[in-house]
């Protein structure tokens, strides 16, 4: 099929195929009670998950493309390393549509004492179950202190527009479904329930992971992998496993049908994962920039479906060979309100964003499409997510001010922020980031030794703003808010873009070899 | 009414439909004399009865009118299977319904329908075990073959596959599948990427391999993914090898572009048995379809993609495709450059000479190379060539060229590189996405469906048309056409079935024209998701003509063309075009097919691939879940 981009409007049930019909009304596959008669929304921007970082210049051979575009891990399919020298985009993409980010609007006019106040403000009203409150194990809990089975960890943020020195200081939470929070016999355990976190971690990051001692006898799995049912220290990671010796989840979810729930296969979660992020503004108190109480953006996404290794491998290649045959044609993007977008990797996202006056409502469909691109089409991600395959610790990052977590290390064992601010000549996609720039990059675009190193031990040295930049930053993007112009681009910006407005199909980009991850 | 309108004009028909008259009276026998009153004369004797008169001919009373599906506006039902409630079939007003008969992924005892399979018949599997079930079917043929109903499913992954499953048919005739399995193509190297099909009038499954991949890639390739293209890697999975791992050498040991490109045909024997045959004499392209016209000789095949042929073979020997001669189409336009509604006169040339499946096979075994047929140089900036090589437009990939022919390789351009050697030729390769083919042998016209009108296709496109010819010059339409070709005897090539000319029949209406913008307004529901009027029908895909209706069934295949993709019938007499389907959100309607007859009842077959998806009790569901379903609409009564 040839895709565009379609959407869907506010949901009624879906229909299964191939019931009756009734007699004069055009039949229908099945008789389920009508929607109301909404018309289809309003979309501006039909390339809105083509994000603005595509439209970065790239001329001289800068490389902020390749965060997201490489050559990619199974059973992410994409391999589309060979974006980052020769442009790929549909025709209609080619011109830019974000506009703000074209020409960043004009800071929102606001004191410091107002500013702060605002965003010391907490506007969370529970729009996920997930309460923000980990304790320090992670354990997200409840006003009554019960765990919500929602747990924090902490990743070293993927450089770029997730640093807080370029906008925002953001969390991440995971939980798995009910069955994995259960002991064979049904109760819930949140030992077991650690002990199945341990063993899609060391799916997801490919590592042996180590956990408090655990029964394997009891368990009925042998953990550690050495062939018997001992005592084991840590979940060991083998791929591909034997055949029969696949690893399994513990407890109660033991019993799932790996067929519909899936199996802890290296870089894959189980149906029904979600994830939940908060993207906040950045506070200053004491002279230190803490992650703000005052919520931008919640972003949530829920594995709706496992598909297999087969399966991605089939959807990446109908995708790639539609793209090789008519590179002008849009993206199909399916979905509804209330389940939310589907990312074509099993995935659904949903986003709730701040009105005019900062309560916290939900993203419209142009909007959430947004994160259709990033998390659904590029080969960077694992299983169309970023940070859980970077995770360092159960623990909330913001809640430690930033501080204690290292640089991560490439394969050939740079260190990934020097390289990065090395590709991109800056501290941000769009060239804005004065302040790293200024810090972190000589005359000739390279980061000191000393520099290196200070930020390789402790990554807030570089990723932190000051506390006028921070500032800086809150104003720009209230801006937006006030506006609510995010469909033309959130990305809070001090400083003149180095962005195009127009890119060419098939031109190279100026990079001359695609960089490795 | 519909009913009231048609029911007038039965009882109309009905009276002049009667029976034969009597023959007339014999005339009177003479008075006699007149005599005295007496004896009354004899009667005369009785004249002889007139012959019978000879019967009136039946009411040809073939109706066939479906009740309009209305383009679907409400959210709720752009996510359904929409279906005409009721036809008019003659005299009968038939209830219809769209009705599933599988669905890929559906398991039929250890057999899953979709599954993809090695070339030992295992399923090919990833890394973490998982098998490859494609959610793309494509075209399926039903076929009656000693006394058991068939359908033949294509599925159009790489590797390809095909499902032969057992059908039974309800006294009410509602086919549910019985049984499946795949069907083997180890003997032709595996099958790649089938699209549509046809049923050939000795009654087998006439199947496709689409977009295959350029031989001069392969030939200087220095990765995997140059050897087979970087799309269609898992095809060297056919041959258990790993595209993760496998080296160059043992890919371009196992996968010869010239092993694809094909018709490809299934027979099936009483019992079951099948065996396929990769007719190489057709000559090799991004196949759609081969249509076999009613002499069992002729043959049409379109292209898909972009700067295509328009190919016709000879069979030598009447249902036998396995040897005979091709031919590629030369646009000859009538209309003005520029303008919509295109005609053209049609002219045939001859590629390589009569060829058989054997001899060409030979040339691939031997390892015959790109390079062996065609020596290259490279095409200036303006389109000019060196001298001593000629400039061609053909594909999106491998666009324009400088080719000379090397000495001797008639046989291998025309029949390995046919649509390069068709250009070389003079002939036309400018055709864009040419797909349906249908025939109406009463009328004698051939319909093709193009679904969009653009790239080589108008008048010195900058990049299609670089190096070419220009022979097509129609006006751009994002929406697509139909067009309608002459088809009669043609003395020098031999048949009685060569098109000759062609004119557009319905054209889509594009309301995005750059030069005509005419957008829906706001407000509208079918604002911005509907490039093309929805009152009109848009990047048309299959075709199906049903005889002795004089209805034309169009599927389409659009994307922001349309947002629910649609099939109409069009009634050749009246130019009424009803929709009688729209598809989910999404979704594409493919195989759309008639079959006028299976054991007294006819059926459009319909296909859906990538469905929105299914009412889903557990919140477990992927808006974007792919999985295609067959199907049909119908049954209707017998209708041949």
């Amino acid at each position: 099929m040839r895709p565009g981009l379609l959407f869907v409007g506010l949901a009624a049930a879906l229909v299964a195929i191939g019931l009756r019909a009734s007699q004069r009304e055009p039949a229908t596959a099945s008789a389920p009670a009508a929607a109301g008669r909404v018309a289809a929304p309003a979309i501006d921007n039909l390339a809105a998950y083509i994000p603005p970082q595509c439209y970065a210049k790239t001329t001289g051979g800068r490389n902020p493309c390749a965060t997201c575009h490489r050559d990619s891990v199974a059973p992410n399919f994409i391999d589309d390393g060979d974006v980052q020298t020769e442009l790929s985009i549909p025709r209609y993409a080619a011109t830019n549509r974000w506009t703000n980010v074209m020409t960043p609007p004009a800071p929102a006019a606001i004191g410091d004492a107002e500013l702060l106040s605002y965003v010391r403000e907490g506007n969370y009203r529970g729009e996920t179950d997930c309460a923000f409150a980990a304790d320090r194990d992670g354990w997200d809990r409840d006003g009554r202190g019960e765990v919500t089975w929602w747990r924090a960890y902490a990743s070293p943020p993927t450089p770029g527009m997730f640093w807080p020195t370029n906008g925002s200081a953001g969390d991440a939470f995971i939980r798995l479904p009910d069955a994995y929070r259960r002991d064979a016999q049904g109760r819930p355990s949140l030992a077991i329930y650690a002990l199945n976190l341990a063993i899609l971690e060391a799916a997801v990051k490919r590592t042996d992971v180590a956990i408090p001692p655990a029964d394997e006898r009891t368990l009925g799995a042998d953990l550690d992998g050495d062939g018997a049912l001992g005592t084991a220290t840590r979940v060991a990671f083998r791929w591909p496993p034997a055949p029969g010796r696949e690893p399994r989840y513990v407890g109660a979810a033991a019993a799932l049908d790996t067929r519909v729930w899936g199996w802890p296969a290296a870089g894959l979660f189980p149906a029904g994962t979600e994830i939940v992020h908060s993207l906040r503004y950045l506070d200053v108190i004491d002279g230190q920039v803490w992650p703000a109480a005052r919520m931008k953006e919640v972003r949530y996404m829920r594995k709706a479906r496992w598909m297999s290794y087969a399966d991605l491998d089939v959807a990446a290649k109908h995708e790639q060979g539609e793209k090789e045959r008519d590179p002008d044609v849009l993206r199909h993007i399916l979905g509804d309100s209330e389940k939310g977008l589907g990312t074509g990797g099993g995935w659904t996202v949903r986003g709730w964003i701040e009105d005019e006056r900062g309560v916290l409502r939900p993203q419209t469909l142009e909007e959430t499409a947004y994160c259709i691109g990033c998390h659904g089409g590029v080969g960077a991600t694992t299983d169309g997510t970023f940070s859980f395959a970077r995770k360092v610790g159960w623990f909330a990052w913001g809640a430690r001010g930033f501080r204690g977590i290292t640089e991560p290390v490439r394969d050939d064992g740079r260190g990934e922020y020097r390289v990065w601010l090395e590709s991109v000549r800056g501290g941000d996609d769009y060239g804005t980031n004065a302040e790293v720039a200024a810090r972190f990059l000589d005359d000739r675009g390279r980061v000191p030794d000393g520099l290196a190193e200070a930020f390789a031990k402790d990554i807030s040295v570089l990723v932190v703003p000051t506390p006028e930049r921070a500032l800086a930053l809150d104003r720009a993007y209230l801006a937006i808010v006030r506006a609510q112009s995010f469909a033309r681009g959130r990305d809070a910006l001090l400083g003149a873009p180095l962005i195009e407005s127009q890119l060419v199909q098939g031109a190279p980009t100026g990079i001359q070899t695609a960089l490795a991850p | 009414m519909i009913r009231q309108t048609i029911a007038s004009a039965l009882l109309a028909t009905m009276a002049l439909a009667c029976a034969g008259e009597d023959g007339k009276d014999g005339s009177n026998g003479t008075d006699g004399t007149d005599g005295a009153d007496g004896t009354n004369g004899q009667n005369g004797t009785n004249g002889q009865n007139g012959s019978n008169g000879s019967n009136g001919t039946d009411a040809t009373l073939k109706v066939l009118s479906f009740s309009p599906v209305t383009a679907p506006v409400t959210d709720a039902d752009k996510r359904r299977v929409l279906v005409s409630s009721e036809a008019l079939v003659n005299n009968s007003l038939v209830g219809l319904q769209y009705t599933t008969v599988a669905r890929s992924g559906d398991t039929f005892g250890t057999a899953v329908f979709g599954r993809i399979v090695d070339n030992t018949g295992m399923p090919v599997r990833q890394q973490d075990g998982s098998e490859f079930v494609s959610p793309s079917n494509d075209f399926s043929s039903i076929l009656d073959v000693g006394n058991q109903l068939y359908e033949i499913t294509q599925f159009e992954t790489q590797p390809g596959a095909m499902y032969i499953s057992q059908l039974t048919q309800s006294a009410t005739g509602v086919l549910s599948m019985t049984s499946t399995r795949p069907v083997d193509f180890s003997s032709v190297n595996g099958l790649w990427n089938p699209c549509a099909s046809s049923v050939t009038p000795w009654s087998t499954h006439l199947g496709s391999e689409e977009y295959p991949q350029d031989a001069r890639q392969t030939e200087t390739a220095t990765t995997v993914a140059q050897v087979t293209g970087s799309s269609n890697v898992n095809m060297l999975r056919y041959f258990r090898l790993d595209p993760a791992t496998v080296t160059v050498a043992a890919a371009k040991a196992a996968f010869k572009p010239y092993h694809y490109g094909y018709p490809v045909e299934v027979s099936v024997a009483s019992g079951g048995a099948t065996s396929v045959k990769k007719h190489y004499a057709m000559g090799r392209g991004a196949i759609e379809l081969a249509y076999v016209m009613p002499d069992r000789k002729t043959v049409y095949i379109t292209s898909d993609g972009t700067n295509n042929a328009f190919t016709m073979f000879i069979a030598k020997t009447a249902g036998d495709l396995s040897e005979g001669r091709l031919y590629a189409a030369r646009w000859f336009q009538t209309s003005p450059a520029g303008a919509p509604n295109g005609s053209a006169d049609l002219y045939w040339i001859e590629l390589g000479g009569n060829a058989k499946n054997a001899d060409v096979k030979a040339l691939v075994d031997g390892g015959i190379t790109f390079s062996q047929i065609f020596d290259t140089a490279t095409m200036a900036p303006d389109g000019t060539c060196p001298a001593g090589f000629k400039g061609v437009n053909t594909d999106s990939v491998t666009r324009a060229e400088c080719l000379s022919l090397k000495t001797g390789m008639e046989l291998a351009a025309s029949r390995l590189e046919t649509r390069r050697y068709a250009a070389y030729l003079g002939a036309t390769t400018e055709f864009r996405k040419m797909e349906g083919i249908t025939y109406d042998a009463a009328g004698h016209r051939l319909y093709v469906a193009f679904s969009e009108v653009n790239n080589g296709m108008v008048n010195g496109h900058a990049t299609r048309d670089l190096g070419g010819p220009n022979h097509i010059r129609l006006a751009e339409n994002g929406c697509g056409a139909v067009y309608e070709l002459t088809i009669g005897k043609d003395v020098v090539i031999g048949t009685d079935y060569v098109a000759s000319d062609t004119k557009a029949l319905l054209e889509g209406i594009w309301l995005q024209d750059p030069a005509n913008m005419n957008p829906y307004p706001a407000g509208s529901p079918y604002a911005g998701k509907n490039e093309c009027a929805v009152s009109a029908m848009a990047a048309p895909d299959n075709l199906s003509f049903v005889p002795g209706y004089r209805t034309l069934l169009i599927g389409e295949d659009a994307g922001s063309e349309h947002q629910n993709d649609a099939v109409w019938a069009y009634d050749l007499e009246t130019g009424r075009l009803d929709r009688i389907m729209t598809t989910p959100y999404g979704a594409e309607s493919t195989g759309v097919y008639f079959y006028s007859n299976i054991r007294g009842r006819a059926y459009i077959k319909a296909n859906v691939q990538h469905p929105f998806g299914e009412t889903d009790q557990t919140m477990m569901m992927d808006p974007t879940e792919l999985r295609s379903y067959t199907g049909y609409i119908g049954p209707l009564p017998a209708m041949n």
